[in-house]
Order: C-alpha cells, then structure tokens, then sequence
C-alpha cells in the first residue's frame, strides 16, 4: 500500500510540471499584451507601455520566463502579481479558505441530494418516482446556476430575509451559496447513482443475497450499495477538484471571491503569475484528491487491495 | 414510499410560488425616520463595483481607488465646484503666472495615521515617488503632467515645478491621487504599500484589506482638518467603513434592497426606476463629470478619411432612441466633448448636430457612396459601405452600444460589422488601428480631458484612437493648458470643442449620471462635484 502511494506520488511530479508548462504556452498563446491590459483603456501611451513590459519582464524571452518560475515556484516563491504586485501565495492564501469552506459544503449538500435521489430512483426503477426523480435531475443539470443564485436571494434574502445575500463571514453566509452550488452539482451524482446501482442490482449475486432469505434493506446496503459506489468514488473525486477551482458562478452571484474566480480573472488580464501559481495549487490538489479516490477503491474493492 | 418524491415536488412547487410572490411583492415602505441629532458610532458597509488593482492612491489604475483613497488621505486642495478651489492640506497657494511653479503652504497641526508629521518633505517624497518609473503609477503620473521636481522651501511650503505651462495642476492635486503619503510607511513597506500597508492623514485609517473582498477602514479620533463644505467638525461619526466587492449588480443591489449593506454604488439604469419609485432606498443622482459615452472614428481608416462621412455619422445617430434604448432614458444625450458640469462647457454646441437620417443620407451621397437599392447598402468603386466597430464582448454596455448603433445606421445604408473582443485582443486591435469605430468614455473633470481624446501626441497607439492629428487643435489644447485665466481658458475649450464637432472627430451619444442607493437610516452622504465620490467624513447612522 505504501508503495502505492510513493509510486502515485512520484508520478505526480511530471504530471504538476506538463500542466503548468502547457498552461504558460496556452497563455502566450492567446493573443493579448498583459502590459496593455495593466494600463487600461485609458493611460496607455507607447512609450509608457514600453517601460512596463520591461518592469514586468516580459521584454525576455519565452523560456527564459517559465525557467524563472519554474526555479523560484520549487523554492516557495510563486511570485507577485503582474497586475497588482501581490504575493501570488497571498492572493491564493486569502481564497483558500473561503474556497475549501464552500466547496465542502457544497460537496455534503451535493453528496446527500445525489445520492440519496439516485438510490431511491433506482429501488423504484420505471416507478413515478423514478421518472419524477430523473426529472428533477434533469433540470438540476440544466439549470443555470446563475439563474438558480439570483432566485434564492430574491426569496431567502431578500422576501424572507433569513441569509445574507453575501458575506465572507459565518455559517449564515454559507446557506445560500453552499445549497445552489450543491443542488446543480447533485444532479449528475444522481444519475450516476441510479445507473450504477441499476447495473448492480442486475447481478447474480444480488440474486442469491435474495435468494438466502436476506433482507432487502441489507442486500442493497451490503452488496448493491457498497459495489455500486466505485464509479461515484471516481466522480466524487473529480468533483471535489471542480469544486475548488471551477465555483466561479457561485463566487461571482454571491460575492465570495475564492481561487476560480482568481483564476478566471487572472486569465482575462493574463495576470501570468498567478496564473501560474494558482494551476499549480489546482493541478495538485487534482493529484491529491485522485490519490485519495485511488486509495479508497481498496477499501471499497477487496480485489482492487489484493491486485 | 411516495413521500419523499411528494416533499420533493413540494418544494419545487414552494419554491416557485415563492419566487412569484416575492418578485410581486414590492418591499414594505418604512415611515420616514425622523432627523435626530448625528449619532456616533456603527459600521457602514459600502458595495463596490469593481475590485482593487493596489490600494496605493500613487500607483493605481482604477478610479474606484480613488473613492476609497479620499477617506483615507486628504488632498492638498479640495474643489467645491468645477474650477473652485478650497484649502485642504495646503493653507494657501500660489501659482506664477506662466503656470510653471505652483508653492504651497501647508497646515502645521497635521499628522499621518503613523504619527509622523505632514511636512514638505513627505509632499516631495510623495510626487518625486509618482514620477520615478519604478513605482509604475498609473493615474497619478498622468495627472502630474510634465513634472520637473518639487522644492522643499521650508518645513511647511513646497514649491512644484514643471517643464511646460500646467494650468490643470490645481484640478491634478485635488484627486485623492496625488495626496500625500506616509514616507516612513512606504519605505517601511516597501512593495506592500497599498496591500498590506496605507498610511495617510484622512479621517479613516486603513486596518485591513482581502483582495476582490474587503477592505476595512476604522475611524482617526485624531481627525481635525477636515474641510469645511463636506461639514467635518474633527473624528467621523461612523466607527468603521467597509468596502466590500461585489461585481454583480444584481447581487449588489439586492444586499441593500436586504439592508445587508448600507449604500452602494453603480445602480444599472435598468433597475434605476424600480428602485427609486420603490421608496424605500435613497438615491444620489449626480451627473458624472468628464466626457460622456462615445465613439472615436479612426480618420486614417478610410473612408472615414474623408470628414463628410465622418459628418453624416454625426446626424445619422439618433441619440435620445439610444438612451431609451441602451441607459432605459436615465443618462442625458450629450452635446459635446465634455459633460455641462465641466469647465468651459460650451452649450452651443447643442445646437450644430440634430438627428436628421436625410441630412447623412444627402453627405453620404455627396461623399460618392450610393444606396444599392438590392443589398440595402451604399457603394462606392464597388465596395460596400462597411464599418467594422470594434467593442469589448465583456462589457454589456459596449455590447449594447454596439446593437442600437447596427440597428440605427441600417436605414442610411451603413453596415456595422460588429467585432466583439475580448480584453486583450481589443486592446490589441484598436491599439494597432484595425477599427473604423470604437467606443470612449471619461470621468476626468478637467477640461484637459480633451487631450487624452484628440491631441496628437495620444495618437499612434494611445488614447487618441481617432488617429486624428492635427497641428491647430495640438495648438489650442496646449495653450489652454497653459493659461491660469479662467475666463480666457474656458473660451479656448470652447473653440477645442467647436473644432472637435466641426472636423466631426467623435459622436459624443450621452453624459452618464453615477447611481448610487442607500438605506434611509445612513445621512448625511455628500457627493463631490464631479459625480464621481462620495463622502462620509460627516455621514452617520441614524438609530433604528
């Protein structure tokens, strides 16, 4: 097991340096001067955009650039901001925990809704209640979430005043945001139960669980349920990664800045470095949380453990 | 077993209802408080628009910096109206009369947030640091125009020099831009200055900042040299400010529709009417000074090289249907170049276009370029009267510029072919000079405004995307920059805006009013003259 675990994490390495490198290219790639972004619409004159290419060091050239990063990213130093000449580490410091305090309640919400109105549509598979179940899924899938956010504050916080509309502090502020986010993405889990459990429930062995006279209610919690999440384990994990970096709609509707919406920021201004610094902090905790869905299969898969 | 799917179809239904109901119902109207006498003491939490670049007043790019930065630093001048001048830091001034050395004298009692002393050498410190390119300003370099250097004459005169006449300095040190910052406090903080550090004399000091969140500001009990016309008797009434950033408008509005937030700025003309006939909110209105919404015609891009094309354009924009149509009628079509509360605004100019579709009709014809009965388009050599206008696709604004314009020059025969951009590749584009059309819009309130639009220097590659140069124009811009006669200057503008119409460089659509919404319950809220700040050095919160 714990060679596993070296293994997955030497692994990791390449995969960190591939996405950062191919994310620089992306960005020199896309047409845009960061020095004219910097100096807006209104101030830039030609010899004012010169000096701060150079200030910026943008005047070098391409490689010379990514080296740079590279060397200080692997000595603790991510950089300053072209655009605002923070520390990248504290523009990503400052998000991160309203980020992660989002994304694990969005998560809870999205895990209990999901799953819960996966299983219960695959027990009662061509029921009413399956169809209605998937109907509801299919509009969670459709719904903008953007649409949904607005809606939530115009009768939670507004009509009934029970949350605030924004907010970086406490429980209350979370509700709103948490809910929607976690309702939009519980809608996919859904299905993703469903089908699975279905595929499950169609195996012989559940047959003989029936047929030895077990309950029903332990036949699906020990052999359908527990067989059935390996698939959901995989998504589950990508989920949690999309939850970190890819909120950005939710941050911008409910006015809680977190690391997607930096990085979407940074993107448009072609903010580099924090570019840079904030793919860096996305691709590992991506390497991280697939790690821990890898090691969880062996606890949900005896013969993922054995092989 | 059909329960929990009946608890769910429950909640959808609840959920609808809910958002009809609420949508139907407009918000209960509290009574009118009564005026109590100002009360000390509360939070305001202030509702941004926009983010930060730095919080550094002398390096920034955004002017929302600048509304954050006067309740922090105070000017050295304050202007009550345009071209009015009031004391601030300095006692007095004086400026000689070839507008090349400006001296001022500053007050003795006044302290920066630190505890060191307002003196000469930190009104030096703080210019000379905005001219060393090594700071990056933005604003700030750009108001100081050719600045040569400052004298430190005594402990409390300074005397500032410029390489060429600068009659805008006095409006330049009015903006919170220039004001002066704590010399230790910067060199302590060295590159933090503006994020984890901001030292001023204003009634606020700064306690904390979270980028794209918050910044928080405490009250300065040492505050004693407020001015006079935003009625500052000493410390501020209100323990703290916060600055929160929230770039959704909807959002924004709903949290003081809520009473979440006290007041916030940039109201959407779309929601303007709503919120104002609602009464439950106040609103500040003021008009916003500078140069309202427009659009720069590139003259090197033929055929806008040839002026009675450019002058059919000026008849051919039916500028009241565009502020129904894209500002819901709020804003005020423009006249000129630059808005009527900005000094030497000539009204006249109100009178030489008008909208009249067969006048540009008649120029275009004139012009050579004759309506295709088949394709609905003029041509002329064969060529189709196309115009490609170039707008930044994340802007609704632009965006919706952009669509009355195509709708409202189809009649004429002039197709716009609409180039939505991103950021970056627009800045790219319009930088190198591919538009026929782009989009403007100023909230300098100094007539030297004009410069950034038609001065030839702003030409290749600036600000001045009309590429228009012009010797005569260059002529009468320096020399209204150059003359300290109010009288005399404002007749200059007069003849610069007159020539602006006449060469027909821009279509000027409509002057901007700034939207701001607050609870009832916050008074006393000032805004400056040019529409652009709002004030809270004597604003309070009347007790619920």
């Amino acid at each position: 097991m714990i060679g596993f675990i070296q293994r997955r994490l030497l692994l990791a390495i390449p995969t960190v340096f591939a996405v950062s490198a191919a994310v620089f290219l992306m960005l020199h790639l896309i047409p845009g001067d960061p020095a004219s972004i910097y100096l807006g619409e209104n101030l830039a004159t030609p010899e004012r955009l010169e000096s701060i290419r150079h200030e910026m060091g943008l005047d070098r050239p391409i490689h010379v650039q990514y080296l740079d990063f590279l060397g200080r990213a692997l000595q603790g130093d991510l950089g300053r901001s072209l655009q605002n000449d923070r520390p990248v580490a504290l523009e990503l410091a400052e998000r991160l925990p309203r980020t992660a305090e989002l994304a694990a309640a969005a998560f809870v919400v999205s895990v209990v809704f999901g799953v819960s109105l996966g299983i219960l549509s695959a027990l009662r598979h061509n029921t009413w209640v399956d169809t209605f179940a998937m109907l509801v899924a299919l509009v969670g899938v459709s719904m903008p979430i953007f649409w949904l956010g607005l809606i939530a504050i115009l009768v939670f916080s507004i009509h009934f005043a029970w949350f605030p509309v924004t907010g970086q502090h406490g429980i209350a502020s979370l509700v709103l945001p948490a809910t929607v986010l976690g309702i939009v993405s519980s809608a996919t889990l859904a299905r993703l139960v469903r089908s699975s459990m279905l595929e499950v429930l169609r195996h012989e062995y559940v047959t003989t669980a029936r047929a030895k006279g077990l309950r029903e209610r332990l036949v699906v919690r020990r052999h359908v349920f527990k067989n059935a999440l390996i698939p959901v384990a995989t998504v589950l994990g990508l989920e949690v990664g999309s939850l970190m970096s890819g909120a950005v709609i939710t941050e911008t509707v409910f006015a809680r800045p977190g690391v997607g919406k930096l990085i979407v920021d940074s993107i448009q201004s072609k903010d580099f470095t924090v570019v840079q610094g904030a793919v860096l902090f996305v691709a590992v905790t991506y390497v991280v949380v697939n790690l821990v869905v890898d090691v969880s299969y062996a606890f949900l898969d005896p013969r993922i453990r054995v092989s | 077993m059909n329960r929990p799917a009946r608890s769910l179809r429950l909640a959808t239904g609840l959920l609808v209802v809910l958002a009809i109901v609420a949508a139907a119902c407009a918000p209960a109207q509290p009574s009118a408080p009564a005026v109590q006498a100002p009360t000390p003491g509360g939070t305001l939490i202030y509702g941004l628009a926009t983010k930060f670049d730095t919080l550094d007043p002398s390096v920034t790019t955004f002017s929302v910096v600048g509304k954050l930065a006067y309740h922090v630093f105070d000017p050295l001048v304050w202007q009550t109206s345009a071209g009015k001048f009031e004391p601030g830091l300095a006692e007095s001034w004086q400026i000689a009369a070839d507008a090349m050395t400006y001296t001022f004298k500053l007050r003795k009692d006044v302290k920066f947030h630190d505890g060191t002393p307002l003196n000469a050498q930190a009104v030096k410190f703080t210019f000379d640091r905005i001219a060393d390119p090594a700071t990056k300003s933005q604003t700030a370099i750009s108001l100081l125009g050719k600045y040569d250097g400052t004298d430190v004459v005594d402990d409390s005169t300074v005397r500032v020099r410029f390489k060429a006449p600068y009659a805008p300095f006095l409006d330049s040190v009015s903006l919170p831009y220039l004001s002066p910052v704590s010399p230790d406090a910067v060199r302590k903080a060295g590159k933090d200055f503006g994020s984890t550090a901001l030292v001023g004399t204003g009634p606020f000091k700064f306690e904390s900042y979270r980028s794209d969140a918050e910044v928080v500001l405490v009250k300065n009990d040492d505050y004693k040299w407020g001015p006079a016309h935003l009625k500052s008797r000493g410390a501020p009434y209100l323990d703290k400010i916060v600055w929160r950033i929230i770039p959704e408008s909807t959002t924004r509005i709903a949290t003081a529709e809520s009473g979440e937030l006290k007041f916030v700025e940039d109201v959407p003309t779309q929601d303007y009417q709503r919120v104002k006939s609602a009464g439950a909110l106040g609103i500040l209105d003021p008009l916003q000074a500078g140069s309202g919404h427009s659009m720069m015609m590139n003259v090197e891009n033929p055929p806008f090289d040839d002026v009675r094309v450019r002058r059919a354009l000026q008849w051919a924009v039916d500028k009241n249907a565009m502020n129904q149509t894209v500002w819901n009628g709020v804003f005020k079509p423009s006249c000129s170049a630059i808005t009527p509360n900005v000094l030497g605004y000539d009204a006249k100019m109100c009178d030489k276009y008008k909208y009249d579709a067969t006048r540009a009709a008649a120029l275009l014809d004139e012009a050579g370029w004759r309506l295709n009965a088949a394709t609905g388009v003029r041509e002329k050599g064969g060529l189709p009267l196309k115009l490609g206008l170039y707008f930044r696709s994340d802007s609704d604004n632009a965006r919706n510029m952009a669509t009355f314009l195509q709708g409202n020059l189809k009649p004429v025969g002039i197709q716009l072919d609409l180039q939505g951009l991103a950021r970056a590749g627009y800045f790219d584009a319009v930088r190198a000079g591919k538009h026929h059309i782009q989009f403007w819009w100023e909230s300098r309130g100094d007539p030297d405004v004009l410069r950034i639009l038609v001065h030839s220097s702003n030409a290749n590659g600036g600000t001045n995307r009309n590429r228009y140069k012009n010797a005569e124009m260059d002529r009468l811009i320096d020399e209204a920059a150059a003359q300290t006669d109010v009288e005399k200057r404002k007749t200059l503008y007069s003849q610069i805006q007159n020539k602006l119409l006449d060469d027909a460089v821009m279509v000027f659509f409509a002057d901007p009013l700034s939207i701001f919404a607050f609870q009832k319950t916050l008074r006393d809220v000032t805004v400056d003259w040019s529409g652009n700040y709002p004030f809270f050095h004597a604003a309070y919160l009347q007790k619920e």
